[in-house]
């Protein structure tokens, strides 16, 4: 406690100025810079270890998949469950309209995180069949480890299509990581899903600022050291912009998390997005 | 480019701004160690004014001039209440034809509106809102539906209906004593309970608190107090956590946090599922 009351006298007697050169805080997270190429922040970026991020990844799942743990977010455990309604909402929405199956990819999905925070809210009258579309060093570890009757892991679009059909497309926290993703809109023209979900992707909150290319680091505390990405951030009307007059948009709002962040290109916030595909074209 | 203003700001020791700040006109005051205590200092409200206000709100949502009300405030723009519409086609899955909802203090259908085209069509919709006569009354007359009743009381709501969830949203804060919703859900057994937009203090230490709310006028047309209590953590939980499940507990979609006094409080989303006897 005193040390907490000194701190507040500081806090009211001190001019702000003084407190910011004299204490400068050294953010050990967020989004930083603006740059011209993805290669111009990649440079910039003290790059990650993908071995050592699966191994805490593979650690991580082990608990969730035996209920050790309940709930993990960025490959992060937490005690208490988080509840992602938007997606709650949308797939319980989804099998209401079907009978049946819902058959869904989940493009970047790691080991299961979305799958693990919505299985139990599935009815279990509907067959779920959830499909994730990785990097081959995770589709190996999902199919060595974490397939179920209803979990499978898929290397890319073409090996899932050769076998199933989906009618969602959950696009969770990946787009902004995608140097060039015009390849997942194209696949959207050619397959397309009854239903996209785009959940966890950073948005400028004004609809006048351009697609803006960051770094974003985040602290040792997500992968047991410091990383960092060259990371989108999202002008209102971008990745949907091509497919806007075959989508209508049931749902847009603020993520699960209501994540907002100040950064220097303009102030953004993490978007969900549910979209359905017109019936009457 | 700085502001004159913010450079004062940056330079000026913070303690020697406190007298400047603007005062709210809208917050939670308090706490009394009475509701009636709290009444005695409250400005109180104008039923008939704010009903009014309700009318027209409802009226141009009606009509599609407005996408969504909120406090009988109207925006051009759709908010979503993701957690209750979660909710509902939940319990959708789980019922086969019929969604019976019973909307305890559902004002002229805030609830509804937010939900009702989010619900699949082949689920007959029937919401039943409980209110003061006043609003009945406004009710029945204008704006029922084949999708939406209007009732006085428990007995009334549930007399044709096997009602699958009470939603209680934005209500128990203003009830002094709630003992007698306690007595409707021992003796419906509703099979759902919804609880939304209901304050409480984060800290699990906080007890609960009575105090006055203040809405500034652009609420209700001028300033407006209502008895408000605060809940501490297990409040509502520990009368229900016998008989019912808590399958979610998050924050409320609008994610709405208050500083009261040096204890936070934010507003929650509870969903309890009643467990097989």
């Amino acid at each position: 406690m005193p040390n907490r009351n000194m701190k507040q006298l500081i806090k009211d007697f001190v001019p702000p100025v003084v407190v910011k050169t004299f204490f400068p805080k050294k953010p050990d997270w967020g989004w930083f810079g603006q740059y011209k190429t993805w290669e111009d922040a990649k440079k910039q970026t003290q790059g990650y270890d993908a071995n050592h991020i699966l191994e805490k990844k593979k650690a991580t799942f082990r608990k969730i998949k035996s209920g050790e743990a309940v709930y993990e977010l960025d490959s992060i455990i937490y005690k208490k469950k988080l509840f992602n309604t938007p997606l709650l909402f949308s797939l319980s929405h989804i099998a209401n309209k079907k009978s049946g199956s819902l058959t869904l990819i989940d493009f970047g999905g790691s080991l299961g995180s979305s799958y693990y925070w919505v299985k139990d809210f599935i009815s279990p009258q509907i067959k779920l069949d959830w499909n994730i579309i990785e990097q081959s060093h995770i589709v190996e570890a999902g199919k060595a480890e974490f397939e179920t009757d209803s979990l499978h892991f898929y290397q890319n679009f073409e090996s899932f299509k050769a076998v199933k059909k989906a009618d969602v497309l959950l696009l969770s926290g990946v787009i902004q990581c995608i140097s060039d993703w015009q390849f997942i809109i194209d696949e959207i023209k050619e397959s397309q899903p009854e239903y996209i979900i785009i959940d966890r992707t950073p948005f400028f909150k004004n609809p006048d600022t351009a697609d803006s290319i960051s770094v974003q680091l985040l602290n040792a505390s997500v992968y047991g050291q410091p990383s960092s990405f060259p990371c989108w951030i999202f002008n209102q009307a971008s990745i949907i912009f091509e497919i806007k007059n075959e989508y209508e948009t049931l749902v847009d709002c603020e993520n699960f998390e209501h994540l907002n962040h100040d950064y220097k290109g303009g102030e953004f916030y993490f978007r969900f997005l549910f979209l359905k595909r017109k019936t009457n074209l | 480019m700085h502001s004159a203003k913010s450079i004062l700001k940056s330079i000026i020791p913070p303690i020697l701004l406190k007298p400047f700040k603007r005062k709210n006109d809208w917050g939670w005051f308090g706490p009394y160690d009475t509701w009636q205590a709290a009444e005695k200092n409250a400005i109180g409200y104008d039923a008939e004014h704010i009903l009014n206000k309700m009318q027209n709100a409802f009226r141009s949502l009606n009509k599609g001039e407005k996408a969504f009300e909120l406090d009988t405030i109207l925006y051009d723009e759709k908010k979503y209440n993701t957690p209750l519409l979660f909710a509902l086609n939940h319990i959708a899955s789980q019922t086969k034809e019929q969604l019976n909802i019973i909307d305890f203090g559902g004002s002229l259908g805030s609830s509804f509106y937010w939900s009702k085209d989010y619900i699949p069509p082949q689920f007959k919709l029937n919401w039943s809102i409980i209110e003061q006569k006043h609003i009945v009354k406004a009710g029945r007359e204008e704006f029922e539906t084949e999708q939406l009743y209007f009732y006085n009381t428990f007995e009334e709501a549930v007399q044709n209906t096997s009602p699958d969830v009470l939603l209680l949203s934005s209500v128990m804060q203003y009830i002094e004593q709630p003992e007698f919703i306690f007595e409707a859900i021992e003796q419906y057994k509703f099979p759902y309970i919804i609880i939304d937009r209901t304050p409480y203090f984060e800290n699990p230490e906080a007890k609960s608190a009575i105090t006055i709310q203040l809405l500034n006028a652009h609420v209700y047309g001028k300033p407006t107090t209502l008895t408000c209590r605060i809940f501490s953590q297990n409040d509502l939980i520990k009368q229900l956590e016998n008989n019912y499940e808590l399958l979610i507990d998050k924050v409320n979609f609008e994610n709405l946090k208050y500083d009261f006094y040096g204890e936070q409080m934010y507003f929650r989303f509870l969903f309890f599922k009643l467990k097989k006897s």
